[in-house]
This record gives structure tokens, sequence and C-alpha cells, in this order.
């Protein structure tokens, strides 16, 4: 197979492999989430910026799958 | 189709130090954010306007959230100008590409004169190195043998007693040497986040526009509103976790538990 080819082949794979984690992260933290709001809503704006910053980090595995495909793609 | 960069374009060198587009932008923003902080601290009244409603309530809330995580007012008063500071510059850098026209002047053929800073990794990983070795050098100023202790944790060995407890001791020390790369990888992952987010939008912007003639006029506009939005919640989740690692590394040393207050070699401080 060509390198290029290989390359782009890599990019894609990477991204959209790496995009699964995060995303069933993401969904299981907003899930909990709603559920702990819809129980104690006084506590709602809390748990929003608490939510808001753990799927920032749950969202890290995607950026660096992010990162490497564009290292693939473009250096 | 307009071509994607990583590292930002050299437009001129001043001495032996390139000037790139990012940093020139991110100086535009530095000059937007002082002038407005004069002119809101100059029109400072007790019935306050608006745009000191606005900066009072941002100073408030990290107020808060710095009360919480470091523990005292005092403390937490040392480190709000460096935290908010982070957080004020990254939410207006983040939406550079919002005001009108700046990012479209192009020099030498194709070249950009301005671009989004935080889509350059050079601000993004010098912040974070800012925070981590910030945050270390402050807590071993404050109490070097400690802080140190933190990490290799050899004054766990002077209180074996029994075998069980040297078992227990080992994976203790183990996890302090462990603690050493987490704190290399804060680095890593705190920049590359910021980067990663807003490059992707960056990203995602061109390829639609470039997409067909068709895509260039409303079809971006839902992708502009969500890069908006997470440009809000990245800088906000920058300052906040930076907030974190800042006060996890120097309240360990602070406030510490008595058992750590052994010192490595075995007397009590």
């Amino acid at each position: 197979m060509d390198v290029e080819a290989a390359k782009l082949i890599g990019a894609g794979l990477c991204m959209g492999l790496g995009a699964i984690g995060p995303a069933i992260g993401e969904g299981m933290i907003a899930a909990k989430a709603m559920e702990a709001m819809s129980r104690n809503p006084e506590m709602a704006n809390n748990l929003f910026t608490r939510m808001i910053v753990s799927m920032a980090i749950t969202e890290s595995t995607g950026i660096y799958a992010l990162l490497v495909s564009l290292i693939i793609l473009f250096v | 189709m307009e071509s994607i960069r990583l590292p930002a374009d050299v437009l001129f060198t001043l001495g032996p130090v390139p000037i790139t587009n990012a940093m020139l932008s991110m100086w535009l923003v530095t000059l937007g954010i002082i002038v407005v902080a004069i002119l809101v601290r100059l029109g400072m009244r007790v019935v306050p306007s608006r745009a000191q409603i606005v900066l009072e309530m941002g100073i408030g809330y990290f107020y808060d959230a710095l009360t919480d995580a470091f523990g005292t007012q005092k403390r937490a008063l040392k480190y709000l100008p460096f935290i908010f500071t982070l957080f004020l510059m990254l939410a207006v850098m983040n939406q550079f590409s919002v005001f009108p026209l700046l990012t479209s002047i192009v020099v030498d053929g194709d070249v950009n004169l301005f671009r989004v800073a935080t889509s350059d990794w050079s601000l993004t990983l010098t912040l974070a190195l800012i925070t981590v070795i910030g945050s270390q050098v402050i807590a071993f100023v404050a109490h070097p043998i400690r802080h140190i202790g933190n990490y290799f944790r050899f004054h766990l060995f002077f209180k074996v007693k029994t075998p069980m407890e040297l078992f227990l001791a080992c994976i203790e020390f183990a996890l302090g040497l462990l603690d050493i790369i987490s704190e290399i990888a804060k680095v890593i992952s705190l920049s590359a986040r910021l980067f990663g987010n807003i490059l992707a939008g960056e990203v995602l912007m061109i390829i639609i526009v470039g997409l067909t003639a068709y895509t260039q006029f409303i079809l971006p506009i839902p992708f502009v509103i969500l890069s908006i939005f997470s440009g809000f919640v990245q800088a906000f989740v920058f300052a906040f976790l930076s907030l974190q690692f800042m006060s996890g590394v120097i309240t360990a040393v602070d406030d510490a538990p008595a058992e750590l207050e052994t010192t490595p070699d075995g007397q009590t401080a």
C-alpha cells in the first residue's frame, strides 16, 4: 500500500476509534448528572459546573486521538 | 480550501526572536483586556455599571471556587489574580475568530496577520508549564523537605514494624514516584485539551466552508455557535483545572496531615 494512503486510513481510524470512549463516558456523565439534578434541583448549578469539568477531563482521550491524527496528517 | 497549519506562521523576526501571527493576536487581546480593565477601574462606583457587574460576578465566582479549593480566604486571595487572568485571557482569545475581519487580513500572499492564539500549541503549553512548574516552586519554597517527601516517601520506611507494613510502604513509595509522572502528564493533558478543542473548531469551520460553494453561507452558523460555546467552556475548564492542580500541590504541603509531619530522617517535625 502507498504510504500516503496508509496515513489517511490511519488518521481516519485513529479519530473514529478514539471518539468511541469519550462519547460513552460523556454520555454516562450527562445521564448521571441529569439524574442527580432532577433528584436535588437546588444543587443544579453546583452540579452543572462539576459536570462540565468532568466532561472536559473525559474528553481528553478524544483530544489525544485528534492530536495524533492531526500529527499523522500534517507533520 | 484554506490550508490548515499546525505551527504558527512567522511574520518577521525581532533580533533572534521570531514574531508569529499567534503572538501578535495575543498581544492585541492582552492590550484590549488591559484597556477594558483600566476603564472599568476608573469608572468604579458603589452603584456599579454593567461592565463592573459582569466582572465582579466573575471575580466573585472564582473567589468562591478558590476558597473552596484552598481552604482559607487569605490563600484564595493570593492566587485569585493568576487564575482569573488565565480565564479572562483564554475566554477572549477563544472568541477571537468571531471578531469581524481581523482573521481575514492576509499578508505575503497566504499568511494571516492574526490567528487564534490558542490554536497554536506554544501558547497553551506555556500556560500549562507556568501553572505546573509555578505550583511546584511555590510548594518547594514554602516547605522544601515536606514537598520532596510527598514524592519520595522515604519516611514511610522508618515506621515499618511488620512485613505487611513493609509491603504497604513499598507500594506507597511506588505511588509517590508515579505522582512525578502524573505531574508531567498534567502539562500535556492541560495544554493538549485547550489546543485540540480550539484547533478542532477551526478545522471544522475550514472544512465546512471549503466543502462546496453553497455551504459557505448559512450552514456554518450552528458550528460557529458551537465553537463559541466550547471556547467559553474550555477557558473555564482550563482555569478551573489549573486551580485544582495548584491547590492540590500547595495545600498538600501547607496543611499536611499528622502522618506526613515526620521528616525523612525519622524525627517528628
